[in-house]
C-alpha cells in the first residue's frame, strides 16, 4: 500500500463520516433515520458520478464485512430485557420464531414460482 | 486544557473495554471460521457471550460496560452509509428481478413483523417490547434508528434481528427443500429478506448469484421498512 493509497483509504472514511453528517442534518427536517439518509445520499452521489471510487469501494467492503463488531454491546445490552420478559421470554421468542418460519417459506415458495420456472425452460448455462 | 484533563476525558477503563471489545470480536471471527462457518457460532453470538463471562468475572456491572464501549455505537452511523456502495452495484439485478422480484421482498418483508406483532398482542406486553419486533427482518443498523424513532427499544430490537437472521439461516435447509426451492435467486431473495445481512453471508457460501440477490434484497427491504414504518406511526399518532 502506497502512501497515496492511505491517503484514499482515509479520504473514503471521511466521505461516509461526512455523508452520514448530511443524513444527520437531514434528519432534522426529514423524520427518517439519519443513517438510511446519509445512505440514500451517498447512493444518489453514486448514480451521479455513475461508478464507485476504489478506495470507497475497499473501505465500504472492510466496514460491512466487520458489520457484527458493532452488535456485539447491543446484543450484551438484550440480556436485561430478556431478564425483564422473564417468564415471558419465551413466548416473546416464539413469536420471533413462528414469523422467520412463515416468511421464509412464503418468500422461498413465491421466488421460486416466479424464477424456477423460466430458470429450468431459458437459461441452463448461467450459474455462478 | 492541560494534559490530565484530557486524560479525565477518555477514561482509561474506555480504552480497555474498547481493545477488550476488539480482540473478543477477532476471536469470536477465529472461532467462527474453525467451525466452519457453523452458524451457532455466529461472530455476534460468541462475541456477546465472551463479554457476558468477562464482565462476571471482572466484577463490571454491563451498565458501566454499555457506556465504556458507547463510541462503537457512534462508529455505527458512517459504517451504515457504506451500504449505499452494494445497493448501487446491485442496481441492475433489482431492474432484473423486476415488478416479481419486488413483490416476494415487500410481502416477505410485511408478513414477518405483522405475525410477530399478531402473535405477541395475543399476550400481556408492554408496547415498546412489541415494536420492537417490527424491525425483525431489516439490517441492525437500520434497525437500531428505526425503533428508536417508532417508541421501541434498540437493544431488544438488535437481539431480535441477530436472532431472527440465525434462525433463518437455520430454517433455510429445510425450508428450501419444503418449497422445492432449488433456484439460486429465489434462495438469495428469500435469504436476504427475512435474515438480512446474516442471510447474505449464507448466500454467498450458496453461489454468486444468489449472495447478489440477497444482497439486493437485504438493501431494498432495509430501506423500505425504514421509509415506510416512521411514516406510519407518524400518520397514526
Amino acid at each position: 500500500m502506497s502512501n497515496n493509497d492511505v491517503v484514499n483509504v482515509i479520504l473514503a472514511f471521511i466521505t461516509l463520516i461526512l455523508f452520514w453528517f448530511l443524513g444527520y442534518g437531514l434528519s432534522y427536517y426529514i423524520a427518517l433515520p439519519a443513517a438510511l439518509l446519509g445512505l440514500l445520499l451517498l447512493f444518489f452521489a453514486l448514480v451521479f458520478l455513475g461508478r464507485v471510487p476504489k478506495a470507497l469501494e475497499r473501505v465500504g467492503q472492510f466496514c460491512l464485512r466487520h458489520l457484527s463488531f458493532f452488535f456485539i454491546p447491543p446484543l450484551v445490552a438484550a440480556w436485561f430485557y430478556a431478564e425483564q420478559l422473564g417468564n415471558k421470554l419465551w413466548l416473546f421468542l416464539f413469536a420471533v420464531m413462528l414469523s422467520t418460519f412463515v416468511s421464509l417459506c412464503l418468500t422461498s415458495w413465491l421466488g421460486q414460482r416466479f424464477f424456477g420456472e423460466q430458470n429450468k425452460s431459458v437459461n441452463q448455462d448461467d450459474e455462478g | 486544557m492541560d494534559g490530565q484533563s484530557i486524560l479525565q476525558f477518555v477514561s482509561l477503563d474506555q480504552v480497555l473495554w474498547l481493545t477488550i471489545t476488539l480482540i473478543v470480536y477477532v476471536l469470536a471471527v477465529l472461532i467462527f471460521k474453525f467451525f466452519a462457518h457453523n452458524i451457532l457460532f455466529h461472530p455476534i453470538v460468541v462475541g456477546a457471550i465472551f463479554i457476558g463471562l468477562i464482565s462476571v468475572v471482572s466484577h463490571t456491572p454491563l451498565i458501566d460496560y454499555q457506556r465504556y464501549v458507547s463510541p462503537i455505537n457512534w462508529m455505527l452511523g458512517p459504517v451504515t452509509v457504506a451500504l449505499a456502495i452494494p445497493l448501487y452495484r446491485q442496481i441492475k439485478l433489482i431492474y432484473a428481478a423486476g415488478r416479481k422480484g419486488i413483490l416476494v421482498i415487500v410481502l416477505g418483508g410485511c408478513v414477518a413483523p405483522l405475525i410477530a406483532v399478531a402473535w405477541l398482542g395475543l399476550f400481556d406486553f408492554s408496547d415498546p417490547v412489541r415494536l420492537s419486533v417490527l424491525t425483525k427482518s431489516i439490517t441492525t443498523p437500520l434497525a437500531v434508528d428505526t425503533t428508536n424513532i417508532i417508541g421501541g427499544l434498540p437493544e431488544l430490537a438488535a437481539a431480535v434481528v441477530v436472532i431472527t437472521g440465525i434462525l433463518g439461516v437455520m430454517f433455510s435447509q429445510i425450508i428450501f427443500k419444503l418449497t422445492r426451492c432449488d433456484d439460486s435467486r429465489a434462495q438469495g431473495l428469500a435469504l436476504g429478506t427475512v435474515s438480512h445481512a446474516i442471510g447474505t453471508a449464507r448466500s454467498y457460501q450458496l453461489n454468486a448469484k444468489a449472495g447478489a440477490f440477497s444482497t439486493m434484497a437485504l438493501c431494498v427491504n432495509g430501506i423500505l421498512t425504514a421509509i415506510i414504518l416512521p411514516i406510519v406511526f407518524m400518520l397514526f399518532d
